[in-house]
């Protein structure tokens, strides 16, 4: 191979390239300057000729006087215009963005119209005779049986007159009520049954209510079934809309709720490690050597704000070998093995400053898109990445707060909702982006072009992530139909959470529940999905 | 260069493939366009296989087989991700700029590939390496910006992600014929300098 000199036409071609990628650079100002129609200079304005003056004005005939004008019908007044809503902060106005023709809906499916009830196979019901009387029925009369007899009961000894009731000895009872013999029945009512003549023509009637008065008398499913396997098929296609219907609503919502409850139980342990680690720090929560081999804890004991005391208390709470132990107010004397099981169950490296180093590593992990982390697929499953709940949060917060003034909007499951959708976009967003990244990284390190790993598999892998998480988040809160998804899963969730929280409960308490049943579940979509990317 | 054959599972094949109609999905949900929809999809299925060509031909060089994926991968990105944009500008004087980019960002490269891998692989040593690693910090923190923005709010304009994709598609056209180099001359270009 020829070797690559430092030649004039080598420097041309390094500043020729640099010129174009400054073009990356320069180019947003160009689409923004040229928005704009520049303004060119004309020509310059050449005086024109001096403006002579016209003939003298000479006055015209008189004006001769009309008639009067009669003044007309008064007009009536018209009805007020009614004030307009407010326009939501949701759907505020935009200006510059540009219209973009849409397209007709075409995801609908052609209603069938219903085919008009038609009953095939039956038979026209044709009267049959009329019912003759039958004879009466005769019974033997009733011969009364045995009266009941039994003994009289015994009475029992009076208690001793004043005396305590002696321990232990029970008071002396009278005798049980010794039952009586049972009543006997007189003998059954025997008749004669009814014999009326044959019906004709109407059996079919009897066959027909018998078979549905069989099925009904089953519970609803036997109803049912009953229903299909008549065999004229009327019964069976009335029923079975019902019952279909019914299905549908009931689980409809169901998995949906389910996956973005699992969702969001990992938007709010991020948030919530995060939160713990902030409040313990505020705390000045640390562990003191006492030099003995044992510790104590130093900090608060308590704080004032109710919320930021359940984190502080949340965050003391460890799990020691499969039971939940917390810190209490004055731990002292900790030994060594308690305070190596605290310190793995809040993954710390048990440095002196644990708390903060807890705090920054949350942070870090969740946030900052230069560590190595954020862009790890098991980050993003648990959803550190780049949602940071503090951003998918802001919009419903302010919402729900009437711009964060009125904090009690923030106690309903509107809110709620609101916040588990938001965090649901930001999770889809993550999700995607970091299975792109994920990808396109990973086939750059297979190309590794150098004998040094390349920094481009991971511009590349970022660029990309970041990419595709743009467009999904944009794909659902720009769009019709993304919007509608998103509010329709809003709807669904607010009503798991409704069903969730009971009536006397605090809307807070009933989040947590929801959330902790969510995170109990089974591994969710996303970690399934990202864990086959990244195989 | 691999002794053992490349399996399909190694090769990504599947994943990649996914990958590309996600991403062919996504874009096109964006800009809510039919007509993108299905070109799109046209051109995932024809990445997806030239994927499977691809280790089918060259499952015993592991390096030439990522290469050449990784090179299809990037057009593909490249295409999907520069439409939306300039979907969005048509009809202006910046579009036609806009052209004139991707074209000499799809042609200038091929012409210099070598300068580039040398450039791209160590920055540092490079002019052009300093300028690269300066502008692609650049582009991921104005995307990062935007997608910050994008799930803070709901009222952020479009333009702001098709603008930030685009620059990502540019970036994806300056690499590509990188990849194109064959890992033997990539190593001789390398260890010059």
């Amino acid at each position: 191979m020829k070797k690559l000199r430092f030649t004039r036409l080598k420097r041309v071609i390094s500043i020729f390239l640099i010129t174009s990628l400054m073009l990356w650079v320069f180019f947003p100002f160009i689409v923004v300057a040229s928005a704009g129609q520049p303004i060119t200079p004309g020509d310059p304005i050449t005086p024109g000729d001096p403006i002579k003056p016209g003939d003298p004005i000479t006055p015209g005939d008189h004006i001769e006087v009309g008639e009067f004008i009669v003044p007309g019908d008064v007009y009536d007044y018209g009805e007020g215009i009614e004030a307009g809503g407010f326009l939501e902060r949701r759907e505020g106005l935009r200006s510059g963005e540009p219209i973009i023709g849409g397209n007709a809906y075409r995801d609908g499916k052609f209603l069938i119209p219903n085919a008009p009830y038609q009953p095939n196979n039956g038979l026209f019901i044709s009267p049959g005779n009329n019912i003759q009387p039958g004879d009466p029925a005769y019974g033997n009369q009733t011969t009364p049986g045995d009266p009941a007899r039994g003994d009289h009961t015994q009475t029992g000894n009076y208690a001793g007159n004043g005396n305590p009731v002696g321990p232990g000895e029970a008071t002396g009872g009278g005798h049980g009520v010794e039952s009586g013999q049972f009543f006997e029945g007189g003998n059954s009512i025997y008749g004669e049954t009814t014999s009326g003549n044959e019906l004709g023509s109407g059996n079919l009637i009897l066959d027909a209510s018998l078979t549905y008065e069989r099925g009904s008398l089953n519970n609803w499913e036997g109803a049912y079934q009953e229903g299909i396997g008549y065999r004229n098929g009327t019964v069976g296609t009335f029923l079975n809309p019902q019952r279909s219907d019914r299905k549908i609503q009931q689980s409809s919502w169901v998995p949906g709720l389910s996956n973005t409850l699992d969702n969001a139980g990992k938007v709010i342990t991020a948030a919530d490690d995060i939160a713990q680690g902030l409040v313990a720090n505020y705390a000045n929560f640390d562990f003191r050597d006492l030099g003995n081999g044992r510790y104590s804890i130093t900090g608060k004991n308590q704080l004032n704000n109710s919320v930021a005391n359940s984190f502080y208390n949340r965050y003391r709470t460890f799990n020691n070998n499969g039971v939940q132990h917390t810190f209490g107010p004055q731990s002292r004397h900790i030994n060594q093995e308690t305070y190596n099981q605290f310190l793995a169950d809040k993954s710390l490296g048990g440095s002196s400053n644990s708390v903060t180093q807890s705090a920054r590593n949350a942070i870090n992990s969740s946030l900052n898109i230069f560590n190595k982390d954020f862009w790890r697929l098991s980050n993003s499953a648990t959803l550190g990445g780049p949602v940071g709940l503090g951003l998918t949060a802001a919009e419903p917060v302010y919402e729900h707060s009437s711009g964060f003034q009125n904090w009690s909007g923030l106690r309903t499951t509107d809110f709620a909702a609101d916040l588990t959708t938001e965090a649901g976009v930001g999770v889809a967003s993550a999700a995607t982006g970091a299975i792109a990244g994920s990808v396109a990284s990973s086939m750059f390190a297979g190309a590794a072009m150098g004998s040094v790993a390349t920094p481009i598999g991971t511009i590349v892998g970022a660029g990309a992530g970041l990419a595709v998480g743009l467009v999904t988040t944009f794909s659902i809160n720009h769009t019709s139909a993304g919007r509608r998804i998103k509010e329709g899963a809003n709807k669904a969730i607010k009503k798991g959470y409704d069903g969730v929280v009971s009536a006397g409960e605090q809307v807070v308490e009933g989040y947590k529940k929801a959330a902790n049943s969510a995170k109990e579940m089974a591994k969710s979509g996303v970690s399934k999905v990202t864990s086959f990317f990244s195989g | 260069m691999s002794k053992a054959n490349l399996s399909l599972k190694e090769s990504k094949v599947i994943q990649l493939s996914l990958l590309m109609y996600l991403c062919a999905v996504l874009a096109s949900a964006f800009l809510e366009t039919w007509g993108i929809l299905i070109l799109n999809l046209i051109i995932a299925t024809v990445c997806s296989t030239s994927y499977f060509i691809l280790w089918m031909l060259y499952k015993g060089q592991r390096r030439r087989y990522f290469s050449l994926a990784s090179f299809v991968m990037l057009n593909g990105f490249a295409i999907f991700f520069a439409v939306p944009f300039l979907v969005f500008i048509y009809g202006s004087i910046s579009f036609w700029v806009g052209v004139l980019l991707v074209i000499s960002m799809l042609l200038v490269p091929y012409l210099f590939s070598e300068e580039v891998a040398l450039s791209v692989n160590k920055p540092y040593k490079t002019r052009l390496g300093r300028v690269y690693i300066i502008l692609s910090s650049m582009l991921l923190i104005f995307g990062s910006g935007v997608y910050a923005d994008s799930l803070y709010s709901q009222t952020t304009d479009p333009l702001q992600a098709s603008l930030y994709t685009f620059l990502f598609s540019l970036f994806c056209w300056f690499v590509a014929p990188v990849l194109l180099i064959k890992p033997r001359k990539m190593d001789e270009v390398l260890a010059e300098e």
